[in-house]
């Protein structure tokens, strides 16, 4: 692995030189510096990317490498490379990650329901329409590394739709056929006026008998600020809800504050929190947080840099 | 409590169908006006491009920055503002030539630049925690396509020149615009 990613940063790094090439290494991650127990931790995963590209896109690579801190040859690490043809972009690769059919909500980690499932974490061939306008279908075809009968690649598919209703908004389809997750998957979003960007998404685990829900909207039409709504509802064996709720404001060009509220039913679980996010130096940010825990009646708090680093 | 569920589920998309239709008809706020041009192109203001945010993690109009090497490429912003009394095909061929005669950059549309963000983003595209506001904010704004079929009214639509910082000096940029295929009007700026 440790051969692979040098070979591959030597030829991004020739492709930096060349006009024909576009190249991208990139690093991203965490490090809190301080909490409120007085420790210091590495926070997030620590991500290393190589891409490089034609100069036009018409094919090119990418290769991510997670846990760099580790070294871990297990980790989710995963690589594709592509070709874009006159109709159709082909992609072959290890843990592919697709994000064109994932409806997504606007704070979408901030709830247990945020988006919808991709095709990433799995291994094969995914096809992608280039020249149907503002209709892009794919479909996915899993390949396993331990092997298996031809048939099932096609009872493993998973297939998505994004269609572009120009100056309305977009909604995704995705459907996982994979056995163990058979999920259907919708998702609108909605951002015709000016400064509003709202989204509803809906997914339905067959296998797993799950049924979740989603909406979300976002307001930055006053002036600095920005307010996010979220909420989502899920039902498995027993139905649990969850509300988001934040304002954004930028004291600064490269200065906001942020504060937050959340409300998980699973255990009558409130808290709130705030933060103040510094940027400097083209790709680090400086934050400084605290929350508070109803439930537990717990403070926290901790000052962390994340690193976002192009090279 | 199985009957309750479905109710439940089913009281949830009657209310996203109604929400969706509700916006949906917000959307004809965009009326023609009959006291603006047909066709208005440009250089998009930072005030324009700052409704996307001052967050560069956020704003897609915003240029892509290395640690060490600086603004990695570098944008040269056309707002483009259609004002039409009925359905047409417009179709817009954009220019950038160096004195040499070579180009000074690439234009992106709609999904090209949703590609090309992919590509430069610091994040793996699943990982950016405002990625899916950037992608949004260009699905909004960004032009969708150098031909397309615009419906009746007022629209802003965004489009990117991009090269490697920095753009040539000299450039002459230069815009075509045809309604239903009917040559319209043409813009020239000039980089310097």
């Amino acid at each position: 692995m440790k051969k692979l990613i040098v070979l591959l940063l030597s030829i991004a790094m020739v492709g930096a030189v060349s006009a024909q090439v576009t190249t991208s290494v990139k690093l991203s991650g965490g490090v809190t510096l301080v909490d409120q127990a007085g420790n210091a931790i590495f926070a997030g995963t620590e991500t290393l990317t190589f891409k490089a590209a034609e100069k036009d896109g018409k094919y090119g690579f990418s290769i991510t490498y997670q846990d760099v801190l580790t070294l871990d040859a297990t980790a989710g690490s995963g690589w594709n490379v592509y070709y874009v043809g006159d109709y159709v972009k082909y992609t072959l690769g290890y843990k592919l990650s697709n994000s064109t059919f994932r409806a997504s909500l606007d704070q979408y980690s901030k709830t247990s329901f945020g988006r919808l499932s991709g095709i990433s974490d799995n291994n094969g061939i995914f096809l992608q329409s280039t020249t149907l306008g503002d209709l892009i279908v794919g479909a996915f075809f899993p390949v396993t590394t331990a092997g298996g009968p031809t048939l099932d690649l096609l009872k493993g598919a998973d297939a998505g739709v994004k269609y572009t209703i120009k100056d309305i908004g977009f909604a995704q389809v995705y459907l996982n056929l994979a056995t163990g997750a058979n999920k259907v998957g919708v998702g609108f979003t909605y951002n015709a006026i000016k400064g509003l960007t709202v989204a509803a998404i809906s997914e339905i685990g067959i296998d797993a008998k799950k049924y979740s829900f989603g909406a979300s909207a976002n307001y930055g039409g006053i002036d600095k600020l920005t307010i996010h709504l979220q909420a989502c509802d899920v039902y498995a064996t027993t139905n649990s809800f969850e509300v988001y709720g934040q304002a954004d404001y930028a004291l600064l060009d490269n200065v906001s504050a942020t504060g937050w509220g959340k409300f998980v039913s699973v255990g009558n679980v409130m808290s709130v929190g705030a933060f103040v996010d510094y940027s400097f130096a083209n790709g680090l940010t400086l934050e400084g947080n605290g929350s508070y825990d109803f439930s537990t009646s717990k403070l926290g708090a901790d000052l962390t840099i994340y690193y976002g680093v192009s090279f | 409590m199985k009957s309750n569920i479905i109710k439940n589920r089913s009281i949830e998309l009657f209310l996203i169908l109604i929400f969706i239709l509700t916006l949906s008809s917000c959307a004809t706020a965009h009326k023609y006006d009959s006291n603006k041009p047909f066709v208005k192109i440009t250089q998009a203001t930072s005030t324009d491009l700052l409704q996307f945010g001052s967050n560069p993690s956020a704003n897609p109009y915003i240029e892509p920055k290395s640690l060490f090497r600086g603004k990695i490429d570098e944008f040269f912003i056309l707002k483009i503002s259609l004002n039409l009394p009925k359905k047409s095909k417009i179709s817009i061929e954009p220019r950038a030539i160096r004195p040499d005669g070579k180009d000074s950059g690439r234009f992106y549309t709609r999904d090209s630049f949703i590609e090309y963000w992919k590509f430069k983003d610091v994040y793996d595209e699943d990982a950016n925690p405002y990625g899916n506001t950037k992608m949004v904010a260009i699905q909004r704004s960004c032009l969708p396509s150098f031909e397309y079929m615009q419906k009746a009214g007022n629209f802003e639509y965004y489009l990117p020149l991009v090269s490697p910082n920095p753009i040539a000096r000299p450039t002459n940029v230069s815009i075509d615009v045809f309604i239903d295929d009917v040559a319209f009007c043409s813009y020239i700026y000039l980089i310097e």
